[in-house]
């Protein structure tokens, strides 16, 4: 055991004294600096908080990008002017109550939405609307039902001119989905596509991608969940007959060389790496389920024709 | 100390008051909310930092005595540990979500707590008492076991631990049912009420286990009610705000310096320094978006985060100096 | 007639390991009683046994013929008081707040904490805390702690277990006093000393221990027999000059 010092009443003191000062240390300065750009007088229309950065992504494709007056914690897309309201796990209340939204629109699926949040939306009349989009099919649905639930402030046109939006939106889906010619899809064989090299991650059915994969018709050589973490000796003894590396923002590059993304992958010596059946899909919401649904079909669509053209006719 | 704690305990009493009233001025913008909805708000963060506070200083001063250890605290007996994997395992879906809607969390984490609480009481009995040696090794296991176990759902979560991982980085919730809080504050006084009834047992307990039992304290009884509200408060404050680290080390040690050892005193004025521990570090969150100078997190920092930063430095601090006391 | 140990036994783990082993003696009021023996006999743990901080395995221990253990703690707390060889205070408390844990179970009195500083010539350190005394300090203190106990009340009994194992000849003969002035207050005092001299001198009673058996007990002179000692520490005992001497193996 060690001593124990007494301690005097002057350093007892001094002790309060410290803690306070720091105390104020912590709060003086930032007293000093004005508030955040508080909202001024809510404009009138449709002002939507989006608790969701791929619900957001659907919205802007719906034209209804600039309704949104408060964003998740980790929404990209949006100006900077738009406030941060923080996330599903963390909302700042206060800050939704400040936007004086008239739409919430959450992400919570089968979760559910926070019952305050629940709660207060009751109390002010706010809107809420709450999404569940895992899979390809989620993206379309979530688009009827934005169109139908949205309040749109009551006006009717928006409604309408919403709704003939989504319908396009809709069509250019189908469009961007629509089956690879059996030409080119008798010539692929089953694709691993990875989100993640260290440790290998890749999509199993039922992922969005691997939906997008499917419908052009791509054959995934994974069976199993949706998200999977593997090791090398996986990924060697499933025998892809070609990778995609999913890294979003790659530049070309990485896009004209995409052997520098794979890894500890490059260790395996893959056979389908030796014969260049290896591509990188770039799109940068690849991993966000919604309106990137056509980008990513568009870009995998590319590749699978110019894997498909590298293998050459089939044999017969 | 011999001197008189009173004058004190009313200066940090003024002190956790203040802070509540920075808090209620303080928050997505700066000034008294107008609004009653948001006033609300910051009513139930500001009841939210003080139960939590309380609860974690109250269980921190007792365990602390309990174990005759001044490196105990509600985190190292696992107790903490045990309400995340209990949050943890109703997240992962163990518990259907129509059973648990919104209170499946917090039954989860008061059901971890106690049965963390269990096992280190059923595993450090020795001849019918708590050997305050077994509970401590006991509980450092409990917790590192129950942290694996975590990590394991986290894992099996995959993509979906976000919310689990959130949560473990601690938060004083504004969006907590006020029902919630009101019942928290309930317990944090009722605890507090309890501990000080045994505050005498509390001091004579500092003897030896043989002098202790000699001058008339009922060790076995002492033991198990400290503990078991110890247990109840920390389950109250991880379920109201998540794990937070250090509150429940330092506040015991800074009212040792303060108010002197004897634990009417120290009870009260660890409690009130808990509480203002927290209301200080949930109002820095919420003024770190109004300071434009500095890089902005995204969102408002977890204030488990800021404890930890903050409290792991002091509590060094602390320890290299001893001024509080008996570290061993 | 005070405290009396009945057929008492006890081991701490294998009840075939007795410490303690079918021991029975009485320690009378007025008088101080000395338990004597070599290292590891079992002395401290019948000490614990009558403190009733140890429940025996076989046998009772009778505080004025009703059953120690059967005592609520606090009933028991007035009556009895116990100073372990090595006082421990596990929080920063000064000696006065020690001393005044003595009162723990019964009403607190500034008075019985006064006067134990004043017998223990502690009041001038009085603000001191416990954890930077030395040993003997510590000694001082948890006596003064079991003074203001049993303060005023002359049908207690003191347990101390070695209170003078570090304390110099000065604080020996202070401790001495306060001790011989509780037994001349009605006082049953029972310690254990390691000193054959200071036992002579001191006590009036005395208790052989060996191997966890109480072999004698009786007044100081009449059980402290050469004879006696030799078979318990294995060594030639010899009187010189009234002092009782080893004298080698």
């Amino acid at each position: 055991m060690h001593a124990i010092q007494p301690v005097s009443g002057n350093h007892r003191l001094a002790a309060v004294l410290a803690f306070t000062m720091c105390l104020a240390a912590l709060i003086v300065p930032a007293c000093k600096r004005a508030a955040p750009a508080a909202p001024a007088k809510p404009s009138p229309g449709m002002r939507i908080v989006c608790l969701s950065p791929a619900v957001t992504d659907l919205l802007i494709s719906l034209d209804l990008g600039d309704r949104i007056v408060g964003r998740d914690t980790w929404e990209e897309q949006l100006p900077d002017s738009i406030p941060r309201v923080g996330d599903l796990t963390s909302i700042n209340l206060e800050a939704v109550v400040a936007l004086a939204p008239t739409d919430i629109v959450l992400q919570a699926g089968k979760i559910g939405a926070p019952p305050r949040l629940e709660e207060v939306a009751r109390q002010r009349g706010w809107n809420l609307i709450n999404l569940q989009i895992d899979g390809l099919p989620d993206v379309q649905r979530a688009i009827g039902t934005l169109v139908e639930q949205l309040s749109f402030a009551e006006e009717a046109q928006s409604r309408e001119v919403a709704a003939q939006r989504a319908q396009e939106f809709v069509n250019e889906i189908g469009q961007a989905l629509a089956p690879l010619p059996a030409a080119v899809t008798d010539r692929l064989g089953s694709i691993m596509v990875l989100y993640f090299t260290d440790p290998p991650s890749a999509y199993g059915p039922g992922s969005y991608v691997s939906d997008i994969l499917e419908s052009l018709g791509g054959r995934n050589v994974l069976t199993g969940g949706a998200w999977q973490e593997l090791d090398l000796e996986r990924v060697a003894a499933s025998k892809p007959w070609a990778l995609i590396i999913a890294e979003p923002d790659a530049g070309e590059e990485l896009k004209a060389h995409p052997e520098g993304a794979l890894g500890s992958l490059a260790r395996l010596n893959l056979d389908c790496v030796r014969a260049g059946r290896l591509a990188v899909l770039s799109h940068p919401r690849s991993q966000l389920p919604g309106a990137s649904v056509i980008g990513v079909a568009q870009e995998l669509r590319t590749i699978l024709e110019e894997l498909a053209r590298k293998q050459g006719p089939p044999e017969p | 100390m011999s001197g008189r704690p009173l004058p004190r305990i009313i200066l940090l009493a003024a002190l956790m008051a203040a802070l509540a009233i920075v808090r209620l001025v303080v928050g997505y913008s700066i000034g008294w909310p107008a609004d009653r909805l948001v006033l609300e708000l910051r009513l139930v963060s500001v009841f939210g930092a003080i139960s939590v506070g309380v609860c974690l200083s109250v269980s921190g001063v007792m365990l602390q005595s309990l174990l005759r250890n001044a490196l105990a605290s509600p985190y190292i007996l696992g107790l903490a540990a045990g309400a995340a994997l209990g949050v943890g395992l109703v997240q992962l879906g163990v518990v259907p979500r129509s059973v648990a809607s919104w209170i499946g969390e917090p039954v989860g984490a008061v059901a971890g707590s106690s049965l963390a609480l269990l096992l280190v009481y059923r595993l450090s009995l020795r001849r019918g008492l708590i050997d305050p040696m077994s509970m401590l090794l006991v509980g450092v296991m409990i917790s590192v076991v129950a942290s694996a176990l975590l990590m394991l759902v986290q894992f099996m979560m995959g993509r979906d631990a976000d919310q689990l991982l959130r949560w473990m980085m601690g938060r004083i919730a504004p969006e907590a049912p006020p029902a919630l809080v009101i019942a928290g504050c309930v317990t944090a006084l009722a605890g507090l009420a309890i501990s000080l009834r045994w505050s005498r047992a509390l001091d004579a307990a500092a003897l030896s286990d043989d002098e202790a039992a000699s001058v008339g304290v009922n060790l076995a009884s002492l033991r198990i009610g400290m503990f078991l509200t110890a247990g109840v408060l920390t389950a109250v404050s991880v379920l109201l705000a998540g794990p937070i680290g250090f509150v429940g080390l330092i506040a015991p040690h800074l009212a040792r310096m303060i108010v002197g050892s004897r634990h009417a005193a120290l009870l009260v004025g660890a409690a009130l320094i808990g509480a203002a521990l927290l209301l200080a570090a949930d109002t820095a969150v919420q003024l770190i978006p109004h300071i434009p100078s500095i890089p902005q997190p995204r969102g408002l920092l977890p204030i488990g985060i800021l404890t930890s930063a903050i409290g792991g430095p002091v509590f060094i601090y602390l320890l290299r100096h001893r001024q509080s006391g008996w570290i061993e | 007639m005070s405290l009396r140990l009945d057929h008492v036994s006890f081991a701490y783990v294998h009840p075939g390991d007795r410490v303690v082993d079918d021991a029975s003696a009485e320690a009378h009021r007025g008088r101080i009683t000395a338990i004597i023996g070599p290292n590891a006999v079992g002395k401290s743990t019948l000490l614990r046994l009558m403190s009733g901080v140890l429940a025996p395995h076989r046998g009772t221990v009778l505080l004025d013929d009703s059953d120690l253990h059967q005592l609520p703690a606090r009933l028991r707390a007035a009556r009895l008081a116990y100073v372990p060889q090595r006082p421990r205070v596990d929080a920063p408390f000064t000696i006065r707040e020690v001393v005044e844990l003595g009162r723990y179970a019964l009403p607190p009195s500034s008075r019985a904490v006064d006067e134990a500083l004043a017998q223990c010539e502690l009041t001038a350190d009085a603000a001191r805390v416990f954890n930077t005394l030395s040993v003997g300090q510590q000694q001082r203190a948890a006596l003064a702690r079991a003074l203001a106990q049993v303060h005023a009340r002359s049908d207690a009994v003191m347990l101390l277990d070695e209170p003078t194992s570090a304390l110099d000849p000065r604080h020996v003969q202070q401790t001495a006093r306060v001790l011989r002035a509780s037994a001349d207050a009605g006082r049953a005092v029972v310690v254990i000393l390691h000193d054959l001299a200071l036992a002579r001198s001191l006590s009036d009673d005395a208790w052989i221990m060996h191997e966890g058996k109480v072999i004698a007990s009786g007044p100081t002179n009449e059980v402290c027999e050469p004879t006696v000692l030799e078979r318990v520490y294995g060594v030639k005992f010899e009187f010189a000059d009234h002092v009782l001497r080893a004298s080698g193996g």
